[in-house]
This record gives structure tokens, C-alpha cells and sequence, in this order.
């Protein structure tokens, strides 16, 4: 116990550069995969057999091994020199994050009760006022749920990226491996499960801060 | 004004022959009308309804609104001028009462201050307090409250057509009756021009100054609801109106339909022999008995007069079976009648003056298929 204290303080410095690096590794691609995976989530609830290729394919990606996925990102960006890095990881975590998203995504929308859609339509909002005014409000507590699993999720699995060498928290816990110190390896540990538990709280509240309020069970 | 001309609709069913939701169609409903569409679920009412604000697409025929040929329109800006209520009434649960209401008036950028006031003044009108709803969440509310505010929330934009497809269908029977009153009473001041789908003949003779009836796909008749009551079309109408069609009618029909009205009347201080001989000159059974404003104070029999011969009217006087007013309908009247045992009963206006009496037998009469000459001479 005192040792794991011992190595936090002497070592804080790097390991909140580590953490840093950590946390701006999974935002990045998480944040991208917001902007793509919300998205392709409601334009495939136009089409049922687009959405059940899209959400096969995405559950297919998201079964492949961690360590197998980053091991597959570098030939694959080594054709543009990227080979190692931040970038296959990125990705990696981008199309991980691509599942919870999109399915969140498409279930929210295409749960909103058909009797608003119809209203919405017959009161003569336009398709793109339909989303922004009803649709996506509605659902944005579900599609959060999504992000949020996406994110904490990640932040276990950017621990692999070290491999690539991406950084992050990982290199600790690599360290801890490689030369047999349980030190390091139960702080990094302890670093990862922490930032998760945090990230989960962090986003169950901006999921609460999101939901309408007259959805939420504190209306006035 | 609302017109439909052989208005058509095919879906098309793969592998089958298509069904035919709306067959050549065509009628008019004139300005600040109500028009209940009414028929059996699959007749094809709430399908011509739809095709009104293009959430359906038609296959042929043409719709008019105010001599406007849909066809040119554009399907949005064409809804946003026609006020849209549905049954499942899809209040937007994310947005306040007020957001709500205001949703047509902001998306046609309507002044946000004059449409908020709009909102307070409708709410005021069925019975909501603004004050204490407006900044409220829907589903605050009850399911009642919910469709009130669903109505207003269509009439915000001060739309000339409201189309309704069974507005007050998944509301409890008591605070229908008070909804649907309350929604007469508000268009009889905004007079618009109401398209409604039910599946009620009780709603439709209410609510209607037309009704619709619909069997698949096609328009049976369209007329009045007194006029679909007493001379139903065809055997399909009949059946559908329901064999206590006559007795539906009783709702319908004023007191004064059936108000034969006095021939003679008698005065407390008339002596028994003179009421006896003016009522065996006019060959009356009962006359009523009235005080000095013309007020019915009750009655006295021919029998009565006859057998006494001495003395005054007012010593003899029987008390009047209760009263009904010219203005009630007759199946209050009736309602009364039963209730008091009678077979007759004394009509009065609003200040109590004896205007005439009403029978069983007249009401029977004018409620028949074939009317017959009414011979009743009580007063």
C-alpha cells in the first residue's frame, strides 16, 4: 500500500501526462464517432434493411479482439505512414465507439411514439424541423446512454493502444508487465478503473443535463 | 369551404387487388360547417380526412379549400393553415403547454408575443388557467386536459379548416360530453370549418351540422343529422344509424317541433260553469289554468268541470305535471314526461309563460315514418 502511494507521488507528474494523453485519445474518437455514429443512427431508421446491415456491421466490428484491432490498424495505415501512433488507435476506438452509438442512435429514434410524428407532420413541420424540434430531444437521454457506454467502454480499451504506441495509461501497466513491478501495474491499473468510474458519473450527469424537462422526473 | 370531387384512393396490396379506401367521393362542406365523417373502422373516413392535409396521397379526384385546388399547394404550408387534431392527441412532451400551442404560429414566424397571448386567450376558452398550465410539461396533465390543450394547440394559427380524426375517441365519457360541449360552444364563436371523424352516431348527432356515413370507401349520404335519422338513405345507413334512430332524433328536435299551442286558457276567479261550457265549445279534455302574468299555475279536467257546475276555477285546480321549456329538446321533454307519468305536459318560454303543451301521441306522430294528421285536442 505504502509503495503504491510512494510511486503515485513521486511519479504524479507522468502519470497525469499519461492520463492526459489517455483521456485525449478516447475524446478525440469518441467525439468523432458522435459526429458520424448519431447521424448514420436516425438515417437508417429510413430504411429497416439498411439498419440491420449497418448494426450487424457495426456489432461485427465491435466483437473483434482489442489487441487484434490495433494489430489490424497498422498495415492497414502504414499505406499513408501511420502505421503506429496515435492514429490506429484512434481509429480503432472510433469504430468501437461506432455500435453503442448508432444503436442508441436508431432505437431512440425509432421508438418516439408514431402519434408525435404524426402530429408534428400534420401541424406542417418540415422533416429536418421534425428532428430538431421533437425527435432528437426526445431521444437524446437514449442516444448519451450510448456515448457514455461508448466512453468508458474506450478508456479500458485505449489502454491497449500502448502496444501501438499510442501512450497513455497503458504504458504504465505495460511497464508493471514487462518488469515484473505490481506496483505499477495496480496503479495503472487503479488509474484506468478510476478515470472510468469518473467518465461514467461525469456522463450519467450530462446525460441528466440533456434530458428535457419534461421528460425528467424533476418537472416543476 | 371545403369541397371534395370524386375523390379516389387505391393502396395497392402486393399480389392483390389494390383496396379501395375512398371511391369517387364528393361533397361540400360550407363555411364554418361541422362535418362529421362517420362510419364502421375501414370505411375509409379517416383515409379521406387524410388526404385533405396530404399526409395521405390521393389517386385521383380533387380536393378544394376556399376554391383552392389543393393540388397546387405545397403539403407543408398547406398543413400549417389547416388546424390538425388527433386521437392519440401527441402533445410534444418536450416542450411546455405554451411551446406547445405556439408550435404552428412560431414554425410560420408568427409575433412570439402575440401568439403567447393567443395561447392564454384559447386556454381561457376551454376552462385551463394559463397561469397555472402554460409553463407546465404534458404530461402534467390529464388525459382530458391534454386533449383540450391538443384542440387549442390546432386552432392556434387561427386556421380556417380543423381536421379531426376522433378527437375525443380515448377520452372517459364524462369529460367527453364537457369536451364536446365546450368545443360547440367554441366554434360556434370562431366558426371554422371542421372536418371530424367518428365512429359515434351519439357524437356525430351532437357534434354534426352534417354527417358522412362511409362503407367501404364509399360516401352512403350526406345530409343532416335529422335528415339521416328520419329517412336514412338505404338499408346500410339504417342499420347503421341503429333502430333507436327515432328516439336519437328526440335529441335533435326543439320542443316548439312538437308544441301544439293553446286554444284556451282559464283564470283562477272563472267559475266552473263557464270553464265547462268554453271547454265543451272547444271540444278540450284539460285546460290550463293561468294567473295574471300568463303563468301556468295548473289545470283542471272537462270531467271535473262538468260534474261540478258551482264555484270557483281556483278551488278546484289540480297541480300542472311539471313544465318543460320551448327551448329544451324533445328528449328531455320526454325524458320529464316519463318521469312525471304523464302523457302530456304544459310548454313554457323562459320567464315561465304558458306558450302551448306537448303530447305523447304528437311526438310519436312527428317521430314516425309516415306523419300523420295529429287530432289531439287537450286545451
Amino acid at each position: 500500500m505504502e509503495e503504491i502511494f510512494q510511486y503515485v507521488i513521486s511519479n504524479f507528474p507522468t502519470i497525469l501526462r499519461l492520463t492526459i494523453e489517455h483521456l485525449y485519445l478516447v475524446s478525440i474518437s469518441v467525439g468523432v464517432a458522435i459526429l458520424t455514429g448519431v447521424p448514420i443512427g436516425i438515417l437508417i431508421t429510413k430504411d429497416k434493411k439498411l439498419a440491420d446491415a449497418v448494426l450487424y456491421a457495426a456489432s461485427v466490428v465491435i466483437t473483434i479482439p482489442s489487441v487484434a484491432m490495433f494489430g489490424l490498424m497498422i498495415p492497414i495505415l502504414s499505406l499513408v505512414n501511420r502505421g503506429i501512433g496515435f492514429w490506429p488507435a484512434a481509429i480503432a476506438i472510433f469504430l468501437y465507439s461506432q455500435l453503442p452509438i448508432i444503436r442508441n442512435t436508431h432505437t431512440a429514434i425509432n421508438n418516439i411514439d408514431p402519434a408525435l410524428r404524426e402530429a408534428a407532420k400534420g401541424m406542417g413541420m418540415s422533416d429536418w424541423q421534425r428532428l430538431a424540434k421533437v425527435e432528437i430531444p426526445l431521444a437524446v437521454p437514449v442516444i448519451m446512454a450510448g456515448v457514455r457506454m461508448a466512453v468508458v467502454m474506450n478508456i479500458a480499451v485505449a489502454t491497449i493502444a500502448v502496444y501501438i504506441g499510442a501512450g497513455g495509461l497503458g504504458t504504465i501497466i505495460n511497464e508493471g508487465i514487462t518488469g515484473t513491478n505490481s506496483t505499477k501495474l495496480i496503479v495503472g491499473a487503479l488509474a484506468v478503473s478510476l478515470l472510468a468510474i469518473i467518465a461514467d458519473y461525469l456522463f450519467l450527469f450530462i446525460q441528466k443535463m440533456l434530458t428535457p424537462k419534461g421528460l425528467s422526473g424533476e418537472t416543476s | 369551404m371545403i369541397r371534395l370531387e370524386n375523390l379516389t384512393k387505391h393502396f395497392e396490396v402486393p399480389g392483390k387487388e389494390p383496396v379501395i379506401a375512398a371511391n369517387n367521393v364528393s361533397m361540400e362542406v360550407g363555411k364554418g360547417e361541422i362535418c362529421i365523417f362517420l362510419g364502421p373502422s375501414g370505411c375509409g373516413k379517416t383515409t379521406a380526412l387524410k388526404m385533405i392535409n396530404k399526409l395521405i396521397p390521393k389517386t385521383s379526384g380533387k380536393i378544394y379549400i376556399d376554391e383552392q385546388d389543393i393540388d397546387s399547394m405545397d403539403p407543408i404550408a398547406l398543413r400549417r393553415k389547416i388546424g390538425y387534431v388527433i386521437q392519440q392527441i401527441g402533445l410534444f412532451p418536450n416542450m411546455t403547454i405554451e411551446a406547445n400551442i405556439c408550435v404552428v404560429p412560431d414554425l410560420l414566424k408568427m409575433d412570439k408575443k402575440k401568439s403567447r397571448e393567443k395561447a392564454c386567450e384559447l386556454m381561457e376558452m376551454v376552462n385551463l388557467d394559463p397561469k397555472i398550465f402554460l409553463k407546465r410539461y404534458p404530461r402534467e396533465l390529464s388525459g382530458g386536459q391534454q386533449q383540450r390543450i391538443g384542440v387549442i394547440r390546432a386552432l392556434a394559427a387561427d386556421p380556417p379548416v380543423m381536421l379531426m380524426d376522433e378527437p375525443f375517441g380515448a377520452i372517459d365519457p364524462i369529460n367527453r360530453e364537457v369536451i364536446q360541449d365546450e368545443f360547440l360552444k367554441m366554434n360556434a364563436e370562431l366558426g371554422k370549418t371542421v372536418l371530424f371523424v367518428s365512429h359515434d352516431i351519439d357524437e356525430a348527432i351532437k357534434m354534426g351540422d352534417k354527417i358522412a356515413i362511409f362503407r367501404e370507401g364509399v360516401l352512403e349520404q350526406c345530409d343532416t343529422p335529422d335528415e339521416i335519422l328520419a329517412n336514412p338513405a338505404n338499408s346500410f345507413v339504417k342499420e347503421f344509424v341503429g333502430t333507436d334512430r327515432a328516439l336519437k332524433r328526440l335529441k335533435l328536435l326543439k320542443v316548439t317541433r312538437a308544441m301544439m299551442p293553446f286554444r284556451m286558457v282559464l283564470k283562477p276567479d272563472d267559475t266552473m260553469e263557464a270553464a265547462a261550457s268554453k271547454m265543451s265549445d272547444r271540444k278540450a279534455h284539460i285546460a290550463v289554468v293561468v294567473g295574471p302574468r300568463g303563468r301556468a299555475r295548473g289545470y283542471v279536467t272537462s270531467e271535473e268541470a262538468k260534474g261540478v257546475r258551482s264555484g270557483m276555477v281556483a278551488d278546484f285546480i289540480d297541480p300542472i305535471p311539471g313544465m318543460v321549456n320551448e327551448n329544451d329538446n324533445l328528449h328531455d321533454a320526454v325524458s320529464q314526461m316519463y318521469a312525471h307519468a304523464t302523457d302530456w305536459m304544459p310548454v313554457v318560454d323562459d320567464e315561465g309563460i304558458y306558450k302551448g303543451y306537448i303530447t305523447q301521441h304528437i311526438i310519436a306522430s312527428l317521430l314516425g315514418e309516415t306523419p300523420r294528421k295529429v287530432g289531439d285536442k287537450i286545451v
